[in-house]
């Protein structure tokens, strides 16, 4: 056998063989149940911690190529604010992003029987300029005027839940579920003017995780959801949540058990299952390469040996 | 299945490839136009995100045309949207709208009209376009002392902003006599009256190799110095391979969602023709 091919295996082979193993993972489709990160709970946390009278703003930035990541983790949070009666808006800094918020926060809302403009409300995409986050902290329904739901927007300030929504102090946490760097502009114009300073979440893609830890120490940060795991350990955390309310019988009717997709096919915890099967192929191949090339390197130096004998 | 050498990777394409992708986007564009003028066109928008995504996906297999057709078509379909796009959100409503007279636009929404005290943006903007013309080039220079000095002053007000927290946060006393309040789960134990922070001297350790492997100024030949920095090199490859990691497993999820993507489309035409067949069945 040639030790030598272990390292020389053509890349299609690599990806036929990841690709089989992703979609046997996706036919098969179990829910996984991990260990939950701790960022992960903060975050968790920090919602259960929000004072009812607050609001729960939650900012979908991104777009469908970060669907399985950034979508199900804003389906998460959405739904871990309807399970505890939190009123929440949505908006983005991304226009794609605004529109799949709407869509994901109007799934989730028919789920669990809420009402717009009571329960929630959407204010669409804004421009990430300079001067919407300067005035943004100071005057919410100033600064964003109109709804962002509908084709033809409405004045913010004829909806109900707008009357406990002035300023950043009415909000009770920020969540940037982001494919881009906009958590940045919270954090280095909004959280600094204000007072107490605003509480922000992240729920990131898995790529831009390793950057935001900093932030996290230094609690700039409360918690985070980082990547796809992040988005199945929240999932993890708000299923068992909402079981603990419907044995209790706490969940209130118009309830419907079976999640609604359109967009958003399958959950955070299925993904993971399959992407920790590929995590496993990938391991194995790296296994298998490494010992392709110290077999190959141990006989090259045998030869050699054996040659200067 | 061998290994492709880049001899193999080019393919003999044929001459008729340019007229077939012409009649293809012209046909591509009637298909668009037809599917945005109808009212029910979610399968015809799944059928196009199929043939995209395998399109695209034939590159995994070696370099084809269809896989340059469907990039060039993204690229200027994301050119062309972002035009737009800075026209209708960006230009008209928070530039145009405001500056031109109500009468000369009768869809004009702005509650405000004719702030002609706004011809002035446009003004600062044509200066950058005096590059273009030699006798007149220095007066780029007030856009951009404008734009420097905007950029200037903004990112002193973030460096503040995002910096200040983390530097008081780096150096946190690993030791204290009393409890630290907002320290990360598990990074506090109370003992004999003496609170220890032990993530906290990691961390600091940490950050003391990693800028002793940055610091020049001095020849690492000391030991004093070459240790810590010889850790520090360690930790930041331990650094950079989580940051791969975390990079792989990002475009891993990227890949499953178009997966399931396929996977949900096929799913749905399958129930779809077994439900015609059994219609006809009938």
């Amino acid at each position: 056998m040639s030790w030598q091919a272990l390292q020389n295996i053509d890349r299609r082979w690599i990806y036929l063989m990841l690709g089989v193993v992703f979609i046997i993972s996706l036919i098969l489709g179990k829910p996984q149940t991990g260990v939950i990160l701790p960022t992960v709970t903060n975050l968790y946390q920090a919602v259960e911690n929000v004072p009812m009278d607050k609001i729960i703003f939650i900012n979908t930035t991104f777009a469908p190529n970060t669907l399985a990541e950034s979508g199900n983790q804003a389906r998460a949070i959405i739904r871990h604010a309807a399970l505890n009666h939190h009123k929440f808006a949505i908006m983005a800094v991304d226009p794609q992003g605004a529109n799949l918020g709407n869509i994901i926060a109007q799934d989730v809302a028919e789920q669990y029987g809420l009402k717009y403009g009571v329960d929630w409300i959407s204010f669409g995409y804004q421009l990430p300029v300079l001067a919407f986050y300067k005035s943004f902290p100071k005057d919410i329904p100033g600064t964003v005027k109109q709804d962002g739901l509908d084709e033809k927007p409405v004045t913010v300030e004829n909806y109900p839940i707008m009357e406990n929504l002035k300023t950043a102090s009415d909000i009770g946490l920020m969540v940037e579920v982001s494919a881009s760097s906009s958590l940045f502009d919270w954090i280095q114009i909004v959280q600094p003017t204000t007072s107490p300073r605003l509480k922000l979440g992240y729920a990131c893609t898995g790529i831009m995780a390793s950057e935001a830890y900093p932030y996290l120490d230094s609690g700039q940060l409360v918690g985070m959801m980082p990547g796809l795991k992040g988005a199945a350990d929240y999932e993890q955390l708000v299923d068992e949540k909402e079981q603990t309310q419907l044995n209790a019988g706490k969940l209130d009717h118009p309830y419907k058990s079976k999640t609604i997709q359109k967009y958003i096919v399958s959950p955070a915890r299925i993904l993971m299952f399959t992407q920790s099967n590929a995590h496993v192929v990938v391991i194995l191949l790296i296994i298998l390469g490494n010992i392709g090339y110290l077999v190959t390197r141990y006989r090259a130096k045998k030869k050699q040996q054996e040659t200067a004998e | 299945m061998t290994t492709p050498t880049d001899n193999e990777l080019v393919i003999k394409e044929s001459p008729y490839w340019p007229a077939i992708l012409l009649v293809s986007s012209g046909l591509l564009l009637v298909f668009c136009i037809w599917i945005n003028s109808n009212g029910n066109n979610d399968q015809c928008l799944k059928l196009l995100g199929v043939i995209a995504t395998l399109g695209i996906f034939s590159i995994l297999y070696q370099e084809n045309p269809v896989f340059r057709y469907l990039e060039h078509i993204f690229i200027g379909l994301a050119t062309g949207w972002s035009v737009a796009f800075t026209w209708f959100q960006l230009i008209k409503p928070k530039w145009y709208d405001s500056f031109v007279p109500a009468y000369w636009n009768s869809a004009n929404t702005s509650d405000k009209h004719g702030q002609w005290w706004l011809i002035f943006a446009l003004l600062l903007g044509l200066l950058f376009f005096t590059v273009y013309f030699q006798k007149i080039s220095w007066m780029n220079r007030f856009a951009i002392s404008v734009l420097m000095g905007w950029a200037a002053g903004n990112a002193f007000q973030q460096f503040m902003g995002t910096l200040a927290p983390q530097i008081v946060a780096s150096f946190r006393p690993p030791v204290t006599t009393y409890e630290v309040q907002g320290l990360p789960n598990g990074d506090n134990y109370h003992a004999w009256n003496i609170w220890l922070h032990p993530w906290t001297l990691i961390a600091l350790i940490v950050l003391v190799c990693t800028f002793a492997y940055f610091f020049f100024s001095l020849e690492h030949k000391y030991g004093w110095v070459r240790q810590p920095a010889k850790a520090g090199r360690y930790l930041l490859m331990i650094t950079l391979g989580i940051i791969f990691g975390t990079t792989v497993m990002s475009r891993f999820t990227l890949l499953i969602g178009r997966l399931e993507y396929l996977r949900m489309a096929f799913i749905d035409w399958g129930q779809m023709f077994t439900f015609w067949i059994s219609h006809l069945m009938r």
